[in-house]
């Protein structure tokens, strides 16, 4: 399998999902921003029965907001049934307090069973100081991977194990963009899971490039092809290793509740975002690196600029 | 060899059976009573329900902030103990933020209005001169004077003597009793008053009484507060989440178990037995370790790591179908297999690691509860993997389980061996 000759034409794969990715944020205004980000109140009622959600949206109403500050979203059917309600915050802790009380009387009216099962109030300055914090805490941890994995195997395969993995997180983002999931605090975790765990299978095949390295010279076999054997070699563990996390996190997808949900569905995006570079991007891009340099040294030797160097 | 083999595969499988029950189904023989494991990690407020608020601390120019907020810290645990919260948390988060946790709370309200009052306790002559403030209060109390609730008070020292000259200084004159600037209190002193013990006399409830009572006890908060975020989750709505994610851990488990057992047959099943031992030593260190919690994104965590487990093994087992295939035996294609396949195993466990680690430092609230629970999973996967599957895997290979097709590797390669 020549992974390596077909790298111009797999690296587009993550790449064109990038690029989709900002288009239909540019054109959608953004991400789908959670509370955690905007600020705000997030309110879920449980209804106990079906109901119309206008009446929900009209005790809101009822509390001085408009129709387009509010959104309601319905939840579950029957006993299940839940209004997931999101409100603009008042920067007003008392009056949000107001406002849950008078809203769940209001709702009552109609419902009897109603009741505010959960609320979360964030504050517009907490928000932006959890973009921030995402934001650095996401580069700091590719930083001391970068320096891991240069201290633990080579510069070039650090670079390029980051290369893969900014990609992996630049898929997650532009495939929660395009999907319109809702971004709230724990897309940070997921993430820095990513981040932590897609590195492995790019570890696994350059672990076994290390390996070929010390018996293969480059008179039998360039750098680019080395590397594609390497993963040809360890293709079935960075599969298998990949499936056997996926059956459980899909699982906890399928069957957890919403919060859980918004969780684990970017984890799997970026576990099959990280499978894919590490097959089809990373090591292809060390090998055909490694293969640039050598071209360039037996150049400048053929010149007789460069001394020959041992690599 | 061959028998002392097989006892250790019967220790271990006892072993792991006995655990397990203890762990699932708890104990109870008279004074030793051990609860099911489950039970025994304390749960994040996201699955047992309470209240979670997050208070901004203001004026951070001040020199000495970083005291004044750990004050600020400390009084409000007093509040809460005060009112019977004692599990309630109180933890600082970046550099001016107040994190408040408490848990089993049926009415969020009344409790962030506790937590979140000022209490600036005063007393005035009529021309407005502070005489002192409720830091001289020793210990205030609720109560009854003719029938009405009031609070009764008792000062220290310096507030015993302040208030007897200011006192006798006024007498037939009014002194007020202001909290945070408004008047509750306005008696006219009949003589002075030495004994540094005195009441509130306000339109107070019983309960009105004792709550202003806590307040001018728990003492003033050094610096102003503002509530930023809070968070409100119901019990029922916490069981919901725990009890689906941990069907959900279950059935994870059974199909990972499933599929290694398909892929690697001997291997797959001493892998599982590893993974079984996994869960255990997890759940176990989850409930000893003291400060973690378990939070609903902290259980992804967990089915996260025990997909992760068996990554190990994977690793090990491809290696060693490897080693097989190249015509070693197994013996020495289990040993070499877990020889060479563990610098990539260390590797790829230490970046997880850092991931946790960075998680750990930047995350708050529910998200710190996944980083814990991610970060001891993959360490203690990793001694799982390796130590225990590596011992199951000589004790199968000492009890001549060597054929090829055992380990998932076809017969019409084994002819070179």
């Amino acid at each position: 399998m020549k992974f390596s000759k077909y790298f111009h034409i797999t690296v587009l794969v993550p790449v064109l999902i990038i690029v989709l990715g900002l288009v239909v944020g540019i054109v959608s205004g953004g991400m789908n921003l959670g509370i955690d980000f905007t600020g705000g109140t997030m309110m879920t009622i449980h209804i106990g029965e079906d109901f119309d959600s206008h009446v929900v949206s009209q005790a809101f109403i009822d509390q001085g907001f408009s129709d387009q500050q509010i959104s309601v979203t319905v939840s579950g059917s029957g006993a299940d049934a839940e209004a997931l309600v999101r409100f603009p915050d008042t920067n007003d802790a008392d009056r949000e307090n107001e406002i849950r009380a008078n809203v769940e009387t209001d709702i009552r009216e109609t419902y009897p069973q109603a009741e505010v099962a959960s609320s979360e109030r964030v504050g517009a300055v907490a928000g932006r100081d959890l973009i921030w914090n995402a934001v650095s805490s996401v580069l700091i941890a590719c930083a001391l991977m970068l320096v891991y994995i240069w201290f633990r195997f080579e510069f070039h395969f650090g670079v390029t194990a980051v290369v893969a993995l900014l990609l992996d997180v630049g898929v997650m983002i532009s495939m929660v963009t395009i999907l319109r999931l809702q971004v709230n605090s724990s897309f940070i975790a997921a993430i820095l899971t990513i981040v932590g765990y897609a590195i492995n299978d790019t570890i696994v095949v350059f672990d076994r490039v290390r390996e070929n390295l010390r018996v293969i010279t480059r008179k039998e076999m360039n750098r680019a092809a080395l590397a594609d054997l390497s993963v040809k070699e360890t293709l079935p563990r960075t599969i298998n290793t990949t499936v056997t996390t996926l059956i459980t996190i899909v699982t906890l997808y399928i069957m957890g509740v919403s919060s859980i949900k918004e969780f684990a569905l970017p984890i799997i995006i970026g576990l099959v975002a990280g499978n894919f570079t590490s097959i089809f991007v990373a090591p292809s891009l060390w090998g055909l690196w490694q293969d640039r340099i050598d071209e360039k040294r037996a150049a400048g030797r053929r010149a007789g600029k460069v001394k020959p160097k041992k690599a | 060899m061959k028998t002392r083999c097989a006892v250790n595969m019967i220790v271990v499988v006892i072993l792991l059976a006995a655990f397990g029950a203890l762990a699932i189904f708890g104990l109870n023989i008279g004074a030793l009573e051990i609860k099911p494991l489950v039970e025994g990690i304390s749960q994040g407020l996201d699955l047992r329900g309470g209240v979670s608020a997050v208070y901004e601390a203001q004026d951070e120019g001040q020199s000495d902030f970083a005291s004044l907020l750990s004050g600020t810290m400390a009084v409000l645990r007093n509040r809460l103990t005060n009112q019977g919260f004692t599990e309630a948390t109180v933890t600082q988060q970046g550099t001016d933020r107040i994190r408040v946790e408490i848990p089993d709370v049926d009415d969020p309200n009344e409790i962030l209005n506790i937590i979140g009052q000022p209490a600036h306790l005063e007393f005035k002559t009529a021309d407005g001169e502070v005489i002192m403030d409720g830091s001289a209060v020793v210990s205030a109390e609720m109560g009854y004077l003719e029938g009405q609730p009031v609070v009764h008070f008792t000062l220290n020292d310096e507030g015993s003597s302040a208030f007897a000259t200011a006192t006798a200084e006024n007498v037939g004159n009014i002194i007020s009793i202001e909290l945070d600037g408004e008047v509750i209190s306005a008696p006219t002193v009949n003589t002075a008053i030495t004994g540094g013990q005195g009441y509130i006399e306000g339109n107070f409830t019983a309960e009105s009484a004792q709550q202003l009572a806590m307040l001018i006890q728990s003492g003033a908060l050094p610096l102003d507060i503002e509530q930023i975020e809070v968070r409100t989750i119901s019990a029922t709505l916490g069981e919901d989440a725990l009890s689906t994610s941990m069907a959900a851990a279950v059935i994870g488990v059974l199909l990972v178990i499933v599929f290694m057992l398909v892929l690697y047959r001997l291997p797959g099943v001493m892998a599982s037995l590893a993974l079984l031992i996994y869960i255990l030593i997890d759940l176990f260190l989850l409930a000893v370790i003291p400060g973690v919690q378990l939070t609903l994104p902290g259980i992804a965590g967990i089915v996260l790591s025990i997909g992760m487990a068996v990554d190990a093994n994977v690793i090990i087992f491809e290696r060693m179908k490897e080693e097989m295939r190249a015509g070693k035996t197994v013996r020495a294609s289990v040993e070499s297999g877990f020889k060479r396949a563990f610098s990539a195993i260390l590797d790829s466990n230490i970046t997880t690691i850092i991931a946790g680690l960075v998680l750990l430092i930047f995350g708050a609230g529910s998200i710190k509860g996944f980083a814990i629970t991610l970060t001891i999973g993959v360490v203690c996967s990793m001694f799982t993997a390796v130590v225990v599957t590596r011992f199951l895997l000589r004790q199968m290979v000492g009890l001549n389980f060597t054929n090829h097709s055992l380990y998932g590797v076809r017969d019409a390669k084994e002819g070179k061996a």
